[in-house]
């Protein structure tokens, strides 16, 4: 199975999408093509965790570009994939697809840049599916097209080119003293770098970086395009496009080998995005925004965990997240466009499994057991409390219990029988949450399954020498000839 | 291992609630029962008191889930049994379906209480919160009260995991067996600020009364009941993980008790909702079982466990009646009853015996868990630990009298007498056990000391030894139950026939035939003095002044604080590009200085 | 004789004794009171006279069953605290039950009277009984907490629970209570008048001066066995005194002598002193006893060391 097939599939059917949306029924296909990927990483990881599959394009790594599907890309393409089509199956969504081919078009340009960026061995590569997947992205956001979406747009828009700028110069200064872009090479000549430069470049990633993981205060940006883009995409964004971008950071990160003081940096930075997310969101009244909020919440703490060393717990959180975020915003989605804390009122009696769902999600998303959100927030405590001390172990507790207000404030209104709204769905749209219903239980009750995953996954992040191996030691490797797809 | 199946009784429950929450609600109600019924089976089957298991759960070695039993595990879980069969027999009748989440929230504190390692603990622990969270939601009467109790639940529940990892860095395991006393003295004190918000111990009680007055009247009282003990579990797991007995740390935390028993008394006396009332009984009675606790002598002890289980079998009792009560009338204050007693009389003598119970009169069983924790501040010779602790006690007896009064005796207000009828046959079926069970401790006190002692040997206190069951010994004094009640069922009846033999014939009255201020009172003159009862303590000048004081006003605050901190967010979330394009730099030019770029 | 035969002759004999005693006080207050108001007084047996009218009516007003037996378990209270205090302070002569009690036991069972009354004249549903009686009950709250002020440094000083052996102590020692802690007894005299039910502690009742009171609605044989138990009740709690501050007695004579000088006390107090209201009555009664009961603990520390 190559690799390539992740981005070329998609691209292809992008391109395609006019004449394929006479055979296919409209608005189905960017589900279609996530179920094919979530399919082909399905099958794959199993191979790929016991050996990563390194796939070069035209030239062999260091000078040419390759592919490498690690346990941790193809893990979370499984993840993301599964839980895009939550996203991508919903009705918001699958009316702006039926609308018009364009927007079919971005979203698959979408993904196919989303995993490409898990994909990408170099620094080229990441930036041209970054940039394929941000465009995408600004211009989905404005599919509702009203004055919020389009508002939106243009603020993702200015976030993200300086985002790409910085991440450009940043480039730039590498390929003038090293000499290349390929990652692994990097992990290598980095430590040659003068200082000065170093510095730089180093300053610069990071801005890029942490502008697209939404670290604060650099997420200035993320509620409003979230609330401009509306709930499904919101949940898409949540569950797809910021797991690119924290695989991004963290690959990044580890292979460039950096300072103890720019770790710790990032360490703060994780835990104050977690309180001031949480903060940000007590008092919101449009549920997307709040959730908006309590994403950039989570995406910090993951951060923190990461840095300060549970590796394995932080993939465990990112798995929850998607599941949890997707299944949040689906059902935020399903009880109407206005997309207010008001409009979910009642939906727990109108549909008692929407309910339930809702609840268990927010359960998880405390970090209660047992559900899954409790393992993955135990370990990165105990991760906290050995690099940084109790102090941050309880920053997080009160933190959780800020998100405990306003969650939980959801819960209650989900539930309250005095209701006046109107609910348009059928439950066949509902069927598709027992997907993270299950692995939120499961996951809960028997984490070790998950866990002996995520330690590979953590490992594949962790252990540089051994991914430098992987792509430049030759071994396993697969030729193609050209972009699109075809075997020598 | 045979134990094995007894020791996952707690998962058993659990699943039953999961299951109950698919299964009609006819069903559903039996589940209580049938989850009592399979404890007991289990434990008849493979009788055991000490055993262990594990599970590895999470992949790594020092944080495997353990679950053992041992005799103080198995008297806890003997109490929430208890518990759940009383209420299973009573919510037969009831209209309200909580019971799957009953069994959830039974089954989390049976998880803790069978923890063997402090991972487990917690699971059960949170298990419990939520599980007795979502029925708050079923009565909507007060929205955020449901919210209320799970968030100060979980800032115990945060406390806990803070100790929790604590201990479990500096020990490298989290296994309750050993920790050392290094590990404990960090850990612990964060610990017992999560069981005493549990235990509902001023100043963390503010989540119970309102999380109890909305909670399903039957479910209150397994909350009251049950679940209070788990926090009081939780404090005897503490003195035993780090003895503090002699330290200030003790000092304070028995202090806090008594001053909950005393400034809940108060309270309970203003109260002029029914289970308001309980409620503040409810968490003025912890505070006597905290203040034993804390002392950490056998006595001490000793007496708290006791009064534990009687507070139980007392609680679960009057709060049963009350469910009933009010499920019969569809009243809840005082001040809307009244003269109910000759057309409820089995309420009557169940509320009579409970309150004299919960009062600590003897011949009733309540008076040896009272005197055993009297014995306990005697022989460690605090004196005034002690007026405090007995002025609690007898201004109990305001409350006790209102309770009975203001529902059974005066006259009726807004209830009919002649459509009342006595409370429902599930409602009577699940008091006979509690009752025969307050005379039985009444009788044999030191009965239940072949329970305790154990627990005594376990945590490493000295046993106090009895030698018959009637009559319970220490080394500050005796008395003879079986004697009392004798001689009080002996005295009474010889009275009763003498009393009898006296010529004049007895004329039963109207109702409104009482002597008035020289005139008769008509229909219409309120005449039910009862829920009035206390409104004039606060005219006691130190009564009245801690009256008016109350912790709502600091939480409160809390609110507020935190709100505005929240509004600040909205300052640096506004939403301006110009603004994100100006703090994008000023964090580039500071990452480049830490990055060493000025070097 | 028969240990068990004695036994059930002491309990039978015991109140009656008491009441007989009690009796013949009550009429020696009459006649004192009498006196200080500058008249004669009724003769010493009036009480006795009093009782035995009650019971001889010809029909009483009732409000049902629960009214009927409220006095029954006031009076089975008042003689279950009888029982269980000993009248001499050696042999078994009316001992009692005394053994298989302590002094928190008799102080417990001296609440089910005021609990038997509350119930009664609860169900009779007179707002003013029942107003009379929360007065009782917060009178008790003071009284309570002047005499555990008392007896709970008597009991920590000793580390026990018992009164025999508070008895035997001061058996040992030769010093009655009253002497060698002279402070904790005159807290105990606090609370001695209010249970004594004498000025100025004496606002339950209120006689001449309030409506309301916890006698309100009885009449009849239902006042003549309330007046019966108050007599045993009284001779008990001048027992318990005698027992715990006085050393007990060792005869009869001692017994009357020492029962009669506390009720001369409590019965001549009461007669010069107006009332309390019951909030200002449970203000002096925590703040007084307080003060003392510091001094006292601080003196009985110095005395340890």
């Amino acid at each position: 199975m190559h690799p390539v097939l992740f981005i070329a599939v998609p691209l292809l059917a992008a391109f395609l999408a006019g004449p394929l949306s006479q055979i296919a029924r409209k608005g189905w296909l960017p589900s279609i093509i996530l179920v094919i990927a979530a399919i082909a990483a399905g099958s794959m990881l199993p191979s790929v965790l016991v050996q990563p599959i390194n796939e070069t394009v035209v030239i062999a790594a260091p000078l040419g570009i390759n592919l490498y599907a690690g346990p941790a890309a193809i893990l979370l393409i499984l993840v993301t994939s599964i839980f895009g089509i939550l996203l991508t199956g919903s009705k918001e969504l699958r009316d702006h697809f039926e609308k018009s081919t364009p927007s079919t078009v971005l979203a698959l340009l979408h993904f196919a840049g989303i995993f490409g960026i898990f994909l990408s061995g170099d620094l080229f590569n990441i930036f041209v599916f970054l940039e394929i997947a941000a465009l995408s992205a600004y211009a989905m956001t404005a599919f509702s097209d009203t004055t919020a979406s389009l508002e939106g747009a243009i603020k993702y828009l200015l976030a993200g080119s300086i985002a790409s700028i910085f991440l450009l110069i940043g480039i730039a200064v590498i390929y003038l003293h090293t000499g290349t872009l390929n990652l692994a090479e990097l992990s290598s000549t980095m430590p040659m770098v003068p200082a000065a430069a170093k510095a730089v470049i180093i300053s610069a990633i990071l801005l890029a970086l942490a502008i697209e993981t939404e670290l604060f205060p650099l997420n200035l940006w993320v509620p409003d395009v979230y609330e401009g883009s509306g709930s499904a995409l919101s949940g898409l964004f949540s569950a797809m496009t910021i797991k690119a971008t924290l695989y991004l950071l963290f690959r990044v990160i580890t292979l460039f080998g950096v300072d103890q003081s720019i770790i710790d940096l990032l360490i703060g930075a994780g835990l104050l995005t977690m309180i001031v997310g949480e903060l940000g969101a007590l008092r919101q009244t449009n549920a997307v925004r709040m959730l908006a909020y309590s994403s950039v919440a989570q995406a910090g703490l993951i951060v923190a965990g990461f840095f300060a060393g549970a590796h394995s717990a932080a993939i465990v959180a990112m798995i929850a997240h998607s599941a949890v975020k997707a299944g949040l915003f689906l059902i935020i989605a399903l009880a109407g466009l206005s997309g207010s804390v008001a409009s979910l009122t009642g939906i727990g009696l109108k549909n008692k499994f929407v309910g339930v769902t809702a609840t268990v999600l927010i359960l998880s998303l405390l970090g209660l057991p047992p559900f899954i959100g409790f393992a993955g927030k135990l370990l990165i405590l105990q991760g906290l409390n050995s690099s940084v001390g109790i102090g941050a172990v309880i920053l997080v507790l009160v933190a959780s219990l800020v998100e405990a207000w306003y969650l939980l404030k959801l819960v209650s209104l989900i539930w309250k029988t005095e209701s006046t709204v109107e609910f348009s769905f059928k439950p066949i749209h509902t069927v598709i949450l027992i997907l993270p219903l299950i692995l939120v239980i499961a996951g809960g009750v028997y984490p070790k399954a998950i866990l002996s995953l995520t330690d590979k996954v953590a490992n594949d992040l962790v252990d540089i020498q051994s991914y430098r191996t992987n792509v430049l030691g030759g071994s396993a490797t697969i030729e193609s000839t050209d972009l699109n797809g075809g075997t020598q | 291992m045979n134990d094995t199946l007894f020791i996952l009784t707690p998962l058993f429950f659990v699943a039953l609630g999961v299951l109950g929450l698919f299964t009609p609600k006819s069903i559903g109600k039996l589940f209580p029962l049938i989850g009592v019924a399979l404890a007991i089976g289990l434990f008849a089957y493979t009788p055991a008191y000490t055993g262990m298991i594990s599970f590895d759960w999470i992949g790594i070695p020092s944080m495997e889930l353990t679950a053992i039993i041992s005799p103080i595990r198995l008297i806890f879980f003997a109490m929430l049994l208890l518990t759940l069969f009383v209420y299973g027999l009573a919510t037969l009748n009831s209209k309200s379906n909580e019971e799957p989440f009953t069994m959830i929230a039974a089954g989390g504190m049976g998880i803790a209480l069978f923890s063997g390692d402090l991972i487990t603990l917690f699971i059960g622990w949170e298990i419990m919160t939520w599980g007795s969270y979502i029925p708050l939601l079923f009565r909507k009467k007060d929205h955020k009260a449901a919210r209320r109790y799970l968030v100060f639940s979980l800032f115990g529940a945060a406390t806990l995991l803070t100790g929790i990892i604590l201990i479990g860095s500096h020990e490298n395991s989290f296994l309750i067996s050993s920790i050392t006393r290094e590990s404990a003295a960090l850990g612990v004190p964060f610990m017992l600020i999560g069981f005493l918000l549990k235990s509902g111990t001023m100043p963390f009680h503010r989540w119970v009364p309102s999380a109890y007055s909305e909670s399903p009247d039957l479910f209150t009282g397994f909350m009251s009941a049950a679940l209070s003990k788990a926090g009081v579990f939780g404090l005897i797991l503490a003195i035993t993980l780090l003895p503090i007995s002699e330290t200030l740390f003790a000092t304070i935390i028995a202090w806090l008790g008594t001053l909950t028993s005393l400034f809940a008394t108060f309270r309970a006396i203003r109260e002029e909702e029914i289970k308001g009332l309980l409620t503040w009984s409810s968490i003025s009675q912890v505070g006597y079982i905290v203040t034993a606790v804390a002392l950490g002598s056998s006595l001490g002890v000793a007496g708290g466990i006791f009064h534990a289980v009687n507070h139980t079998i007392i609680k679960i009792l009057l709060f049963t009646v009350v469910a009933g009560i009010i499920a019969r009338t569809g009243k809840t204050r005082f001040d809307q009853m009244g003269g109910l007693i000759y057309k409820m009389p089995f309420s009557f003598i169940a509320v009579l015996m409970g309150i004299i119970a919960l009062a600590g009169m003897p011949p009733l069983g309540g008076f040896a868990s009272k005197w055993l924790i009297y014995s306990a501040l005697i022989e460690k010779g605090d004196v005034l630990q002690l007026v405090v602790v007995i002025a609690a006690s007898t201004t109990a007896f305001l409350y006790n009298f209102k309770l009975i009064y203001g529902i059974f005796l005066g006259h009726p207000t807004e209830v009919d007498l002649s459509t009342a009828k006595e409370i429902g046959w599930g409602y009577r079926l699940a008091l006979v056990v509690p009752l025969g069970l307050l005379m039985a401790i009444g009788m044999f006190p030191s009965a239940l000391f072949t329970v305790i002692n154990p627990i005594l040997t376990e945590i490493g206190l000295e046993p106090i030894l009895q030698g018959s069951y009637a009559i319970i010994t220490t080394s500050l004094g005796s008395y003879n139950g079986l004697f009392v009640m004798e001689t009080f069922g002996g005295a009474f009846a010889i009275i009763l026939a003498l009393f009898s033999l006296v010529k004049s014939k007895s004329r039963d009255l109207n109702r409104l035939d009482i002597a008035y201020a020289g005139e008769t009172p008509t229909e219409k003159m309120p005449l039910h003095y009862g829920f009035a009862v206390g409104r004039e303590i606060h005219r006691i000048l130190f009564v009245g002044y801690w009256l008016k004081k109350s912790t709502t006003h600091f939480y409160n605050w809390v609110h507020s604080i935190t709100n505005q901190f929240a509004s600040l967010a909205r300052l640096i979330y506004n939403g301006n590009m110009a603004f994100f394009f100006g703090v994008a730099f000023a964090v580039a030019l500071l990452l480049w200085i830490i990055a060493g770029g000025n070097a | 004789m028969n240990p068990t035969l004695s036994l059930v002759l002491n309990l039978l004999l015991a109140p009656i004794v008491g009441y007989l005693i009690a009796g013949i006080y009550y009429g020696t207050y009459r006649q004192i009171t009498a006196r200080i108001h500058r008249r004669w007084g009724p003769p010493l047996i009036q009480n006795f006279i009093d009782n035995f009218k009650l019971f001889s009516k010809k029909d009483a007003a009732s409000h049902g069953m629960m009214f009927h037996l409220g006095p029954i378990i006031m009076s089975a209270g008042s003689v279950m605290s009888l029982l269980f205090i000993p009248f001499f302070n050696h042999g078994t002569l009316f001992s009692g039950l005394s053994t298989s009690g302590n002094l928190l036991l008799i102080t417990y069972l001296m609440v089910i009277g005021p609990l038997g009354n509350a119930l009664a004249v609860g169900v009779s549903g007179n707002p003013f009984g029942v107003m009379g009686v929360v007065r009782g009950l917060t009178r008790m709250i003071g009284l309570e907490i002047a005499f555990f002020i008392a007896i709970g440094l008597l009991m920590v000083t000793y580390n026990t629970t018992s009164l025999l052996d508070i008895m035997n102590i001061q058996a040992q020692t030769g010093v009655w209570n009253m002497v060698a802690h002279p402070l904790l007894f005159i807290i105990s005299l606090f609370a001695f008048l209010g249970f004594m039910g004498s000025s100025p502690f004496d606002m339950v009742g209120a006689p001449t001066e309030v409506y309301s009171g916890p006698r309100a609605e009885f009449g009849s044989k239902y006042l003549g066995i309330l007046m019966t138990q108050s007599m045993i009740f009284t001779f008990a709690k001048l027992l318990l005194w005698v027992n715990i501050f006085m050393g007990g007695a060792s005869n009869w004579f001692e017994l009357i002598a020492k029962t009669y000088a506390l009720f001369l006390f409590q019965a001549l107090w009461g007669a010069v002193f107006p009332r309390f209201k019951v909030e200002q009555a449970v203000d002096i009664l925590w703040k007084v006893p307080a003060v003392l009961g510091v001094i006292a603990a601080i003196i009985l520390q110095i005395q340890k060391m």
